[in-house]
């Protein structure tokens, strides 16, 4: 297969994807943009609301392609609209939803955050107190998904060992900033 | 006993050895504090996912959206471009108009634009003197003037659309409030209001910024303004095709409060004064000059230029003819 084969330059993308190379998503960006914004414009949506929808669809890829049981079966450009179809969807399904709610039914959990919300939300602050490397770290692996070997080399850590233990140290102090900020029983709900 | 807090990470990342995993899963069962500690765990890897998905949503919006810089910025950039274009131009401008209080007893609010001061003009003045009946039709208007400036007279000016002069000007000896306290100011210290000075649509326009439920007898009283006024109706016909809009907004930098217009024919103004308050600010037009009058204040507002503070009206005499008082 030549290199200008576009199945080639598809799993390209998607290799590139899975390497954590983000800027493989712009490129998909572009390509992609018209084909969204169309359908979005055709259902009732703006173009801002297009670009974020496919900004969102191109997270989902970015997420999925890296856990292990999944496999793209179609062409990266149709799993990204059918994943922005399927957000669009749910956008608008829940503006419906929000808007026939009756005022006097609308209750204060409906619609702030839940419980468990503001509780990640407090992780989420915590974790921007523990140091970039470390956040860095957690973020490689946990959303990433790279491997100890990986990150070992990409962060300069001498093997997976020691980066495994500076990634636990980590998430250790993570954990401890929570704990000494909140009752663990009240904090889980 | 095993710490199993030890191996959480081992367990919620799936990397717990199959025998381990059985005994961690055991203790799980009886052990609370172990059950507190992996639900924290879970927690944390939400928030770490949460925050990456954050992280890269930003670079997404960063890499594929043209930032467009604030409103503010974009004014200040206006303002100077402007202030360092036009000087020259106003210079030009300013010189061959010098603005001197001529009143005359005729009251005509012709917002026509008006392209010379050449001899056309003086033909034109002379012409419609002999045209007394459109005092009648100030009158009918003033109370939507809501203030005090009442135009004094003035005859209807022609617009020489061959004059190579392209300043916009509006009838002579005119004074025209036009208020801007319509204007609700938006609580972003910006406010933008939209004149419309094409012709025999401006007066309409000013209403419409004072009270729009007057549009309908706006309406009568311009067919009656035609009606009355053959001359009136041929010009305003002529001159229906040429428009422009006129902007003014405000807004704020730490001291001071500029007035910015802009008009379709490109002039531009940006006038600096202290503590202006777009709630009483008035915009007149007299004589072919823009005034903007702020609390007893009196500044000219010049198209193509930067001005400010200097620009206060200091000749008694133009203030009293702008304040609307009996000479």
């Amino acid at each position: 297969m030549s290199q200008s084969n576009p199945l080639d330059k598809n799993s390209l993308v998607l290799e590139k994807i899975k390497a954590g190379d983000k800027a493989a998503l712009l490129d998909l960006y572009e390509s992609n943009l018209s084909m969204v914004s169309n359908h979005i414009l055709k259902n009732n949506g703006s173009r801002d609301e297009a670009k974020d929808i496919l900004h969102d669809s191109l997270i989902v890829l970015w997420n999925n392609i890296r856990k292990p049981d999944f496999k793209l079966t179609s062409k990266p450009s149709t799993y990204i609209m059918a994943v922005s179809k399927n957000l669009w969807l749910k956008k608008l399904s829940k503006a419906k939803r929000e808007s026939s709610k009756d005022i006097t039914t609308l209750n204060v959990s409906d619609h702030p955050l839940s419980v468990h919300q503001i509780d990640v939300k407090k992780a989420m602050l915590a974790l921007d107190e523990i140091g970039d490397t470390c956040k860095q770290i957690l973020s490689k692996f946990y959303f990433d998904g790279f491997s100890m070997k990986e990150i070992a080399s990409q962060m300069n850590y001498a093997n997976a060992d020691t980066a495994k233990a500076k990634k636990h140290q980590c998430f250790k102090r993570l954990s401890e900033i929570i704990k000494s900020r909140y009752n663990l029983t009240d904090f889980l709900g | 006993m095993k710490d199993w807090t030890e191996h959480i990470e081992d367990y919620l990342s799936g990397q717990l050895s199959p025998q381990d995993l059985k005994a961690f899963t055991k203790e799980l069962e009886t052990n609370a504090t172990l059950k507190q500690e992996v639900a924290l765990g879970k927690l944390l890897i939400e928030a770490i996912e949460k925050t990456g998905e954050l992280d890269l949503k930003d670079y997404l919006i960063k890499h594929t959206t043209t930032a467009t810089p604030s409103k503010t910025k974009y004014y200040w950039t206006f303002g100077a471009a402007a202030a360092i274009l036009i000087f020259g131009i106003f210079m030009y401008n300013a010189s061959e108009e010098p603005v001197t209080a001529k009143k005359e007893p005729k009251s005509y609010f012709g917002f026509e634009e008006l392209e010379n001061t050449t001899a056309e003009v003086s033909k034109a003045k002379r012409k419609k003197k002999t045209e007394p009946k459109i005092a009648q039709i100030d009158d009918d208007d003033r109370p939507l003037d809501s203030s005090n400036y009442i135009a004094q007279g003035d005859e209807l000016a022609f617009l020489d659309e061959n004059t190579a002069e392209s300043r916009m000007m509006l009838s002579s000896n005119t004074i025209i409030p036009i208020s801007i306290a319509a204007v609700t100011p938006p609580p972003v210290k910006e406010s933008t209001i939209t004149y419309d000075y094409s012709n025999s649509k401006s007066r309409a326009l000013k209403k419409e910024v004072f009270s729009k439920n007057k549009i309908a007898s706006r309406k009568d009283r311009d067919s009656l303004s035609a009606a009355n006024n053959e001359k009136t109706k041929e010009i305003k016909k002529q001159k229906a095709q040429k428009k422009y809009t006129f902007q003014v907004s405000f807004y704020e930098n730490e001291s001071d409060t500029i007035l910015l217009c802009n008009s379709t024919s490109e002039e531009k103004v940006d006038l600096e004064v202290d503590n202006l308050s777009p709630e009483n600010a008035v915009i007149l037009l007299y004589k072919n000059t823009y005034y903007l009058k702020s609390g007893e204040d009196f500044y000219q507002i010049y198209f193509n230029q930067s001005s400010s503070i200097e620009s206060k009206i200091t000749d008694i005499e133009l203030i009293d003819i702008l304040k609307g008082e009996p000479e």
